[in-house]
């Protein structure tokens, strides 16, 4: 037989490629195995870790103790926060956000303990020498990146999200997301400490334990001087195009912004129309302090619209006749949102330029700090971070 | 081995033991004694105790008063207020018993959520910050709104419906994003059933920073059949930016009433 060395040569090769091809593909899907086995080992050792904490807690001393009262932790809790990457339509994001809520939740016991991740403690003689603080410790189970550009629909609104919640059930357990935090082991609750979720941004799924200390006086204070765990509206200080502030105390209710986004969105049509159903208020005057919860990109049109907006309004009211813009009233701040409402073109990135955090960063540490009921937390990943911290707790 | 050295070996060991035993059993005897020691140390010694106390959640329930009165309060929006065809009338509605109530709390917040829908927050359970699913509603066209949040608009309401000085003079309510029924601490006044408004800025604040701003005898206001007006009160003057004086609202008398 009469051997071909060019066709061997050849079909060695094309042998050599579909193995390395092969090989690649084979090893993709494993390294996404393993790392999603890894985020389930990590959500498993958290767990475990946390329960035997608990079960292992030794208590010296009763409440009402005058001589020696302490508590021992010897089990480290074991945690690190899990970044997630995610992509997809508003439904499978909602459905990510809400699964790493309920996640967290479940990892942490549920609500059904207080002061989960504080420390061991021992004093002599309370009454006397002990001072009564108490650790903020909360912890950042999940970073949540919206590794694309555009959600199709717009941005996931924090109504849209409680929503959710409220009508999807937690496979895990067959009870809705938001029963299963409120109800089913300790009570719990959900709050959101931004007004939507945004393209290319990144938030964070936090833990806040119950402190036993808390009274119920100290926390409700905090809580109804700002807005009952409603809705804070920083004030925005205006460049050249509208900042957004807003921090929802609890689900859903950051509304304002919600409906200046809707606006936003159709600035042409709404600032001709003059019917505007916006929120938007108009500065006049002097600018006051922010928080910028989101990146935004406002396009020269964004901006002419608001311009117009708030020219309409200021002079035939909101809503019609007799509504007031609070242009004429006379206050000082632009609360209406265009962060994220579209990519309405190109535009100027307002965020770092329009960051004021004083007085802003005061209402979101007092929501940081109550800690009269376990919560779950869906914040910003900047703020979140700086709040609570992130990373691996056993290596703390 | 010897007798003797069984004796040895088995009998003095008996009689010790029979000698201990009346010891320590016997009436009066040190076993007692030792009761006593144990008993009175356990007294002084502290506690111990392992594992953590757990917490139960319970079913979010609101106060039956405040259920019934949310509930009457969502039917006259819906079936009164929430018309085409009511300009600038006014209806009574419930007047809510204390928002605080010992350890419960109690919040209602109406929010806006789009153009064309608002919805019916309330809060209860652990710490008044549970939201209680069964009680939540949504409006079809409904924006809340206050009198109050600026002089000018309390001011010109109270020229046209109340003091009747004027027919028209200018704007007198105010759409917001959100308002909210709850207890309130109030920063120079007295602590109570109170309005909040979540528009408005922190550092000029009308309306938020006061304590019982509620004081308006259930009232509430439409212009237009769309928005649903809440009056927050002050007890001081007839009209500033924080609302309307309370004293208008002990017997409202010649308005125009929804039907």
């Amino acid at each position: 037989m009469f051997m071909n060395k060019k066709g061997i040569t050849a079909g060695f090769i094309v042998s050599i490629m579909i193995t390395m091809i092969a090989f690649i593909v084979i090893s993709g899907v494993l390294l996404r195995f393993t790392n999603q086995g890894d985020d389930f080992e990590a959500e498993l050792l958290c767990k475990q870790s946390i329960a035997l904490r608990v079960a292992t807690t030794v208590k010296i001393g009763s409440e009402d103790s005058w001589g020696i009262k302490a508590k021992l932790k010897s089990v480290p809790a074991l945690c690190r926060t899990i970044d997630k990457r995610t992509t997809g339509n508003r439904e499978k994001i909602k459905k990510e956000v809400a699964d790493s809520m309920a996640r967290c939740w479940e990892m942490f016991g549920e609500g059904k303990y207080e002061e989960l991740l504080h420390s061991s403690d021992f004093s002599v003689i309370p009454a006397v020498f002990d001072f009564g603080e108490t650790d903020n410790k909360c912890f950042n189970c999940y970073t949540i990146n919206i590794a694309q550009d555009d959600i199709k629909g717009g941005p996931i609104m924090a109504g849209e999200m409680e929503d959710y919640l409220t009508t999807h059930k937690y496979k895990n357990k067959g009870k809705t997301y938001l029963d299963y935090i409120q109800t089913y082991g300790g009570p719990g609750r959900v709050v959101f400490t931004v007004p939507a979720i945004l393209p290319r941004e990144g938030y964070a799924i936090s833990m806040m334990p119950k402190n036993r200390e808390v009274g119920d006086g100290e926390a409700w204070k905090g809580v109804g001087k700002i807005v009952v765990g409603v809705v804070i509206v920083g004030v925005a200080v205006l460049v050249t195009g509208v900042v957004v502030a807003c921090v929802i105390g609890t689900a859903g209710l950051c509304a304002a912004p919600a409906v200046a986004t809707a606006a936003a969105a159709e600035a042409a049509t709404v600032a001709t129309a003059a019917a505007a159903t916006s929120t938007a208020v108009t500065a006049s005057g002097a600018s006051a302090t922010a928080i910028v919860t989101a990146a935004a990109e406002a396009s020269a049109a964004a901006v002419a619209a608001e311009t117009a907006i708030a020219a309409a309004t200021a002079s035939s009211g909101i809503l019609g006749s007799g509504g007031a813009a609070l242009a004429g009233a006379g206050l000082t701040t632009k609360v209406a949102v265009v962060a994220g409402a579209a990519k309405l073109g190109t535009g100027t990135l307002l965020t770092g330029g329009a960051m004021a955090y004083s007085g802003g960063k005061s209402v979101l540490t007092t929501f940081y700090g109550e800690r009269d009921v376990s919560s779950i937390y869906l914040g910003n990943l900047q703020i979140a971070q700086e709040m609570c911290g992130s990373g691996d707790i056993a290596g703390e | 081995m010897g007798y003797a050295t069984k004796l040895v070996f088995y009998i003095i060991p008996l009689i010790l033991l029979i000698v201990v035993v009346f010891i320590f059993f016997g009436q009066g005897g040190a076993w007692e004694d030792l009761k006593d020691v144990i008993s009175d140390a356990k007294t002084v010694a502290p506690d111990l105790t392992f594992g953590e106390n757990t917490l139960n959640a319970s079913e979010i329930i609101t106060p039956a008063h405040h259920a019934v009165k949310i509930k009457e309060l969502v039917k006259i929006i819906n079936e009164t207020m929430l018309k085409k065809g009511n300009d600038n009338c006014f209806v009574k509605g419930p007047v809510f018993d204390d928002f605080r109530d010992g350890d419960e709390r109690t919040s209602i917040s109406f929010v806006r959520v789009s153009n064309t829908e608002s919805k019916l927050v309330v809060r209860s359970g652990a710490g008044g910050k549970q939201i209680d699913t069964t009680l939540q509603d949504k409006f079809e066209n409904l924006v809340p709104c206050v009198i109050g949040g600026s002089k000018e608009i309390t001011t010109n309401f109270v020229a046209r419906f109340f003091d009747k000085t004027s027919s028209n003079p200018g704007n007198y309510f105010m759409p917001v994003g959100a308002v909210t029924l709850s207890y309130k601490f109030g920063a120079t006044t007295s602590d109570g059933n109170g309005i909040s408004v979540a528009d408005f800025p922190e550092e000029k604040n009308p309306i938020n920073d006061e304590g019982d701003n509620m004081e308006n005898n259930g009232w509430l206001f439409t212009p237009d059949g769309k928005n649903i007006c809440f009056f927050p009160t002050n007890k001081a003057v007839n009209a500033d930016d924080d609302g309307i004086d309370n004293d208008y609202f002990d017997n409202l008398q010649g308005v125009k009433i929804c039907s």
